[in-house]
């Protein structure tokens, strides 16, 4: 079967648009409904305070730690607490410096390493996208770094700089997220500046905010559906 | 689907009588309204952000032929494929020919209102492929073969209860009630889904001219599975979901989450453009993109309801219609219901069919305060009455066109000529002796005024009106 | 005769030409007679031009243009010389203001008229609190009493506070809030008729509203809500009145009119 392109429809719906626009709007302005008392926030002034605030209200843990050892230790501390053996980590500058991989292997596990470069051919790299697939679907905790930490909403931002892997934070049951202080910036619209390079943007840009969740019965909140069920944040305080 | 909205006053009917919808309506309408309320106080500046989006979608809908351009462009750069599709079928067509000629045959849909309105499941089935709904509103319906009844929670009409059947009789597993439980069932069932499925097929909230990103808001994470997972991806978009820059897009995101579901963001948001950079990038192998019209751009050709394209399926107008907490969204028949869907489906399925819906409203106007792109929902719903030129409604199944039509006469002819007035409130006042009673009126045996007395008390026409007494009063003080 | 306490305006007494609404005239015409009294003890000079008969809203709503055309045409012929219109109904004044314009896009002569008498057009309250600048009609009435938001008042009209300002200042009054007070009471003209079963299912719960504030009396100001509220509470045997707000605020005047 060839697959139909429909290179007509395109230039007849052009065409209907065009005529369609001919008719100038009708507009009638709704006007605006009586000032309901607006309580806002008050947001702490540091960024990173800020940050941890949102992000606990998620419901997703946070740990601020001073030092990569400090965010190192409290990973391996929740590790080994959970019982946890099935480990992935992103190959990503953050989680790197923390010296994470040669802390699991002193307690015996040995994480996968989420990375896909340095492939001889397109037959290896098939296999290896397979194998890692096939691991991060049965993978308990998945750690990676960010782009960017938004403040305002306790968002995580991953596919740009610092973190192109997505999958290592959707697959698992636990994602794990390592981000240093000075990859916190304030808002959305600040973060999506950071994004677009002269109107250019990476091929996948995820927002994360809080664990994965539905309200779909009875309007009832459960966390952990698709997504990780849980969310955990290291903060590296610089 | 089976479209019912012609009879919408016989399943308005119906759906007041059935308790447990009405107790499932009431307390999801609340919670959704609760839930934004809170959400917008946090913001000192909602009003602002209203006009604001009223402005940037009133720009891109009057030159959405620009927009469009440079969107496509910019998606095709980024390695998309991009599909225009006038109708559903052609947009059916063109979703099946592709799958069918990748040789797929298991497709992980996330939610998309497009495709419900193309009814492209019933395609795909049809065409021997199989589509999985992966988000828990639509695949609790999928299974039950209903269709969506809200715009954001599909099945919110079913209690906790009406879930724990369905699961156990199609799915085969022990009753259980809990939430938590049947939602891991979903996410136990779906992940081998997700896992294999060689198409993922979604839908897109905004569509960036500037840069040719599509952005998909979710909380469940399915979409995210069924756009990475899967070695291809299809999105379905309405063409006027487009916005000029990528900066729009912190805008829109700030109002759609908190009118939806009264969040600040919502837990996954993707902004996916075009096909993978490199090889070595996880994702897709192919990305394409249908562009669907059905019937937007005879919309857009209405110089009154072009502003209905504004819409961002938020569905805060549902939550906040009377008519709808009380009747619910099958009740409307098809795919679009609430303040919104009155305006859509009528002119997406043809005005004859659904000319009950513009006036099945009461213009309370709750609607259009909290329409986040500030869409006139009242004023397009009255600019469609008088499109339909009052020959609809309902009166019962009574003959409304004869009957509306010479009421409608004796009222502008009496109402033109005070003579006729005085006249008819004369007549009126003789009439009211037959059938009022302690000063009240229990039962008029004439439609459309029966209808009242069904359960409500009928006034009596005072014994002098206001302008005999004044001029009684003008009279004995002298004046004239 | 009203003492001249009563903080005058710049411009001297006010003449308002009183658009009474066919339902009041015909059905409630104590809210006309309320209406004259608070605006007589308000200093305002009333006239009543008995050619008038209805704003045509009911045709707008069901969608008949020509017809509401002929009656708004009617309407701004007859009320046009005066310096000011009040009406005791903001779905009325709504009509006048906000909507006739819309009949007359294709007419740019009647569509100036009708923006030049909707902007002299005003609701009861709306003319008392932002006109006159009034905030008490020195009324008195001991009593619990609840308001019903109309919903052109509210949404068309924009008044929220006014109203219940000019409750407030009512001597006696205990104003109670419902917690679905500006909920729709599910008249909305032939909606009424159309869907009397969705029509009365709002209307339950409008009354359920009203019950549970422990209120007597309902006020609105609007005759079509009422007409609706009182129908239920009347069919239902619920002992509560309904009130129009002007008739509230004409009641047992003291004569005290204070800005």
């Amino acid at each position: 079967m060839t697959v139909v392109k429909s290179g007509q429809s395109k230039a007849t719906i052009f065409a209907t648009i065009k005529k369609a626009l001919q008719t100038p709007s009708h507009v009638i302005d709704p006007g605006r409904p009586y000032k309901v008392p607006s309580a806002p926030r008050q947001f702490a002034a540091d960024l990173s305070t800020r940050f941890v605030d949102e992000v606990t209200r998620l419901g997703a843990g946070c740990f601020v730690a001073r030092s990569n050892d400090e965010a190192k230790g409290y990973v391996v501390d929740l590790i080994r607490k959970r019982g946890i053996s099935r480990v992935a980590l992103s190959n990503s500058p953050v989680v790197n410096q923390t010296g994470l991989s040669s802390a699991l292997s002193s307690i015996s596990i040995r994480p996968l390493i989420v990375d896909f470069d340095g492939c001889r051919d397109e037959n290896e790299l098939s296999v290896r996208k397979r194998n890692i697939r096939e691991s991060l679907l049965q993978t308990e905790i998945g750690i990676t770094g960010v782009t960017y930490g938004i403040a305002d909403t306790g968002t995580l931002v991953i596919g740009g700089d610092n973190e192109y892997n997505r999958l290592a934070s959707l697959l698992p049951v636990i994602h794990l997220a390592i981000l240093r202080s000075d990859q916190l910036l304030p808002d959305l619209p600040t973060a999506l500046e950071g994004l677009n390079r002269d109107g250019h943007v990476n091929q996948a840009i995820t927002l994360i905010t809080g664990p994965s969740r539905t309200a779909d019965i009875e309007l009832t909140l459960t966390i952990g559906v698709h997504g990780p069920k849980e969310l955990q944040v290291v903060l590296l305080q610089i | 689907m089976r479209i019912t909205t012609e009879t919408f006053d016989e399943n308005a009917r119906g759906a007041l009588l059935n308790r447990p919808l009405q107790a499932a309506l009431r307390h999801a309408t609340h919670k959704f309204v609760d839930n934004r309320r809170y959400a917008i106080t946090e913001l000192d500046d909602w009003e602002d952000r209203r006009q604001r989006s009223n402005a940037i979608k009133r720009e891109t809908i009057e030159h959405l032929d620009r927009y469009l351009e440079e969107f496509t462009t910019n998606v095709e750069k980024a390695g998309g494929v991009v599909h225009w599709a006038i109708d559903s079928a052609e947009a059916c067509r063109i979703v099946v020919d592709l799958i069918q000629s990748k040789g797929e045959k298991l497709v992980v849909k996330s939610k998309s209102m497009a495709t419900e309105e193309i009814n492209l499941n019933h395609a795909l089935e049809a065409a021997g492929i199989t589509p999985v709904e992966t988000d828990l509103g639509e695949w609790i319906i999928q299974l039950a073969h209903e269709t969506p009844s809200h715009i954001i929670a599909p099945a919110i009409h079913k209690s906790r209860a009406d879930v724990a059947r369905l699961f156990t009789d199609v799915l085969g597993i022990e009753y259980t009630d809990d939430i938590p439980k049947l939602t891991a069932v979903a996410r136990e069932r779906l992940r081998e889904r997700f896992a294999t499925a060689g198409v993922g097929v979604s839908g897109v909230n905004f569509g960036v001219a500037e840069t040719g990103t599509i952005c998909i808001v979710e909380n469940e994470g399915n979409a995210r599975m069924s756009t990475s997972l899967p070695r291809i991806h299809i999105a379905v978009m309405g063409i006027e979901k487009v916005i000029p820059k990528f900066t729009d897009l912190a805008l829109f995101l700030s109002l759609l989450p908190r009118s939806a579901t009264g969040q600040k963001l919502s837990s996954y948001t993707s902004f996916l453009t075009g096909t993978k950079r490199t090889a070595e990038a996880e994702g897709p192998d192919e990305y394409h993109l249908v562009m669907l019209d059905n019937g937007r751009t005879k919309i857009l050709a209405d110089p009154i309801q072009r502003s209905s394209l504004f819409c961002i399926r938020c569905g805060a107008c549902l939550n906040a219609c009377p008519v709808y907490q009380r009747v619910g969204g099958h009740a409307y028949g098809w795919v679009y219901s609430g303040p919104i869907g009155a305006l859509l489906t009528p002119q997406f399925i043809g005005m004859d069919r659904g000319k009950q819906l513009p006036y099945a409203s009461s213009l309370c106007g709750a609607c259009k305060d909290v329409c986040p792109v500030k869409i006139n929902i009242p004023e397009l719903l009255l600019d469609l009455r008088s499109k339909i030129g009052g020959e609809s409604g309902s009166l019962n199944g009574k003959r409304p066109r004869l009957a509306e039509q010479l009421s409608k006469k004796a009222f502008a002819f009496i109402m033109a000529r005070p003579g006729a007035y005085n006249l008819a409130a004369k007549l009126g006042r003789i009439l009211q002796l037959t059938i009022a009673k302690n000063g009240k009126i229990a039962d008029v045996p004439i439609a459309p005024l029966s209808n009242w007395t069904k359960n409500r008390d009928f006034p009596t026409l005072a014994p002098q009106s206001f302008r005999e007494r004044w001029k009684r009063e003008q009279e004995n003080s002298g004046k004239e | 005769m009203p003492d001249s306490t009563t903080n005058q305006s710049d411009h001297g007494t006010k003449t308002v030409s009183l658009f009474v609404t066919c339902l009041v005239d015909q059905f409630f015409p104590n809210v006309g007679e309320a209406t004259v009294q608070v605006l007589k003890r308000a200093s305002c000079e009333v006239t009543f031009d008995n050619r008038q008969t209805c704003c045509g809203q009911p045709a707008f709503n069901t969608g008949y243009r020509e017809e509401a055309r002929v009656l708004a045409k009617r309407f701004i012929e007859i009320f046009e010389p005066a310096e000011y219109i009040v009406a005791p109904s903001g779905s009325c004044t709504a009509m006048v203001r906000n909507f006739y314009p819309e009949l007359f896009t294709d007419e740019p002569e009647w569509h100036e008229r009708a923006k030049s008498v909707g902007a002299k057009t005003f609701e009861l309250a709306e003319f008392l609190t932002k006109v006159l600048g009034i905030e008490t009609t020195g009324a008195l009435y001991n009593g619990k009493v609840t308001y019903h938001d109309a919903c052109h008042l509210l949404r068309e009209l924009r008044q929220r506070n006014e109203p219940r300002r000019l409750i407030n200042s009512v001597e006696g009054v205990e104003l109670v809030e419902a917690e679905n007070c500006d909920t729709c009471c599910g008249f909305g003209g032939t909606f009424s008729v159309k869907y009397p079963e969705i029509s009365g299912a709002m209307l339950n719960d409008k009354i359920k509203g009203i019950e549970q504030t422990g209120a007597e009396i309902v006020v609105a100001d609007d005759c079509s809500c009422l007409m609706q509220i009182a129908g239920g509470l009347s069919r239902q045997g619920i002992k509560i009145r309904t009130m129009h707000l002007a008739e509230l605020l004409a009641q047992n005047p003291n004569n005290r009119l204070r800005k």
